[in-house]
C-alpha cells in the first residue's frame, strides 16, 4: 500500500518535471530588421493586457512561455548567430517590367529592346520562377477590340519569353484591355503610356 | 483480364494526376523557390518531400530537417523562410489580386523564419499575422523574423 502510493507520487512528479520543464524552456523571439527599400516597418506583439511595438532596426521581442513580452535591441552578430540560414533561403524579390507597343499592334517599340533584355535576364537568372503577364491598350478603338488586343500583347511577350527559354507551365498571361490606363485620358486619345504589358517576375 | 485491370488502373492513376496538377494550379498559393537539405510538406495529413518549384495551397504545414531550409513565394509577393528544424502552418489565407486584399495567417511551430511581407499586409495593417505558441505578431511591414525554441 505504501509503496504503492510512492509509485503514484513518483510518477506525479515525474510527469510534473517534464511539463515543467517543457514550458520553461520554450522561448520565443521577434527581431525587426530594416526593409529592402531602407524603411523599417514595424510589427506588433499582441499580450492580453496591451501591444508592444517594434519600430527600430534590429528592435527585438523576447517573450517567456507566460507571453510576458522584454523589449531589446539585437546586434547584427547576435541576428545572424540565430537566422543566418532562414536569412540565407530568402527567394530574391519579385520585380516588375513594362514593355510598349506601337499602336493597334502586338510589336514592342524599340524604345522597349533593352527592357525586353533586362526582363529575359532577370527570368533565365530564376530558380523555378514564375511570369505573370498584364496586357493593357489605350482608349481608342472598341472596348471588346482593345480586350483582344491587350490578350494578344500579353501572349506576344509569352511567345517571346518562351522562345528564349522560358517553360510555359508558370506563365500567366491577362489581357486587361483599356480599363486599367496608367495614364488617364478621354475615350479615342492616343496614349502609348497606356499601351504597355507589365510583367511580373517572381 | 488481368491486363485488362491493370490498364484500367493505369488510365485512372494517369487522369487522377492530370485532375490533381490541374487542382493544385488553381489553388495555388505560393511556391518553393529555394531548398537545401530535408524539406516536408504535411498536405491533408500526408508527409511527403518537396522539391524546388513545388505549389503551396492553404492549410499546408512545412517543416524542414536538421539540415533542411527552404524559401517561398506567395501570390501576393510575401516571401518566408525557413531554417533548419523548423515547421509553419498556412492557417490562412486568401487574397483577391485585382484589390490586392486578403487575408493572412501562419503558425510558427518551432524554428526560425524570416518574413518579408506583400500586398496583404501593405493593404491592410491588421491582414496579416504571425502565430508563436504564447502571443500573436500583428504585421505592419515588412522585414521581420520570429524563433520558437523548444
Amino acid at each position: 500500500m505504501k509503496q504503492g502510493t510512492g509509485h503514484v507520487l513518483h510518477y506525479t512528479a515525474l510527469a510534473w518535471a517534464v511539463l515543467l520543464s517543457a514550458c520553461s524552456t520554450t522561448k520565443e523571439l521577434v527581431v525587426l530588421l530594416p526593409g529592402e527599400d531602407g524603411k523599417v516597418g514595424a510589427v506588433a506583439i499582441e499580450d492580453k493586457q496591451r501591444a508592444t511595438i517594434l519600430d527600430t532596426p534590429l528592435a527585438a521581442a523576447k517573450i517567456d512561455t507566460q507571453g510576458r513580452v522584454k523589449k531589446d535591441t539585437l546586434t547584427e552578430e547576435e541576428v545572424k548567430r540565430t537566422f543566418a540560414q532562414a536569412l540565407a533561403a530568402q527567394p530574391p524579390k519579385p520585380v516588375s517590367f513594362l514593355l510598349y507597343f506601337s499602336t493597334k499592334g502586338t510589336e514592342i517599340v524599340p524604345e522597349s529592346r533593352e527592357t525586353l533584355d533586362a526582363l529575359l535576364a532577370e527570368v533565365a537568372k530564376r530558380q523555378a520562377v514564375e511570369v505573370q503577364i498584364t496586357g493593357h491598350t489605350d482608349r481608342v478603338g472598341q472596348v471588346a477590340d482593345n480586350d483582344r488586343l491587350s490578350q494578344e500583347r500579353a501572349e506576344a511577350v509569352r511567345d517571346m519569353l518562351v522562345k528564349n527559354g522560358l517553360k510555359g507551365s508558370f506563365v500567366r498571361t491577362v489581357g486587361r484591355g483599356e480599363r486599367e490606363p496608367l495614364i488617364p485620358t478621354p475615350d479615342e486619345q492616343p496614349e502609348p503610356r497606356n499601351r504597355r504589358v507589365e510583367v511580373l517576375v517572381r | 483480364m488481368v491486363h485488362w485491370r491493370l490498364v484500367v488502373v493505369v488510365w485512372m492513376v494517369v487522369v487522377s494526376a492530370t485532375t490533381l496538377t490541374q487542382a493544385a494550379w488553381a489553388d495555388a498559393i505560393g511556391q518553393i523557390k529555394t531548398l537545401s537539405g530535408d524539406v516536408f510538406i504535411v498536405r491533408e495529413n500526408v508527409k511527403s518531400p518537396v522539391k524546388t518549384g513545388d505549389l503551396l495551397e492553404k492549410a499546408d504545414t512545412l517543416m524542414t530537417g536538421a539540415d533542411g531550409r527552404v524559401g517561398l513565394t506567395f501570390i501576393d509577393n510575401s516571401r518566408f523562410s525557413l531554417g533548419p528544424n523548423s515547421q509553419i502552418a498556412l492557417e490562412k489565407f486568401t487574397f483577391n489580386p485585382t484589390t490586392q486584399d486578403g487575408e493572412f495567417v501562419t503558425k510558427v511551430d518551432r524554428g526560425t523564419l524570416a518574413v518579408i511581407s506583400g500586398h496583404i499586409a501593405h493593404n491592410a495593417p491588421d491582414a496579416m499575422k504571425v502565430k508563436t505558441r504564447t502571443t500573436i505578431l500583428g504585421v505592419r511591414g515588412t522585414h521581420f523574423l520570429v524563433q520558437v525554441e523548444e
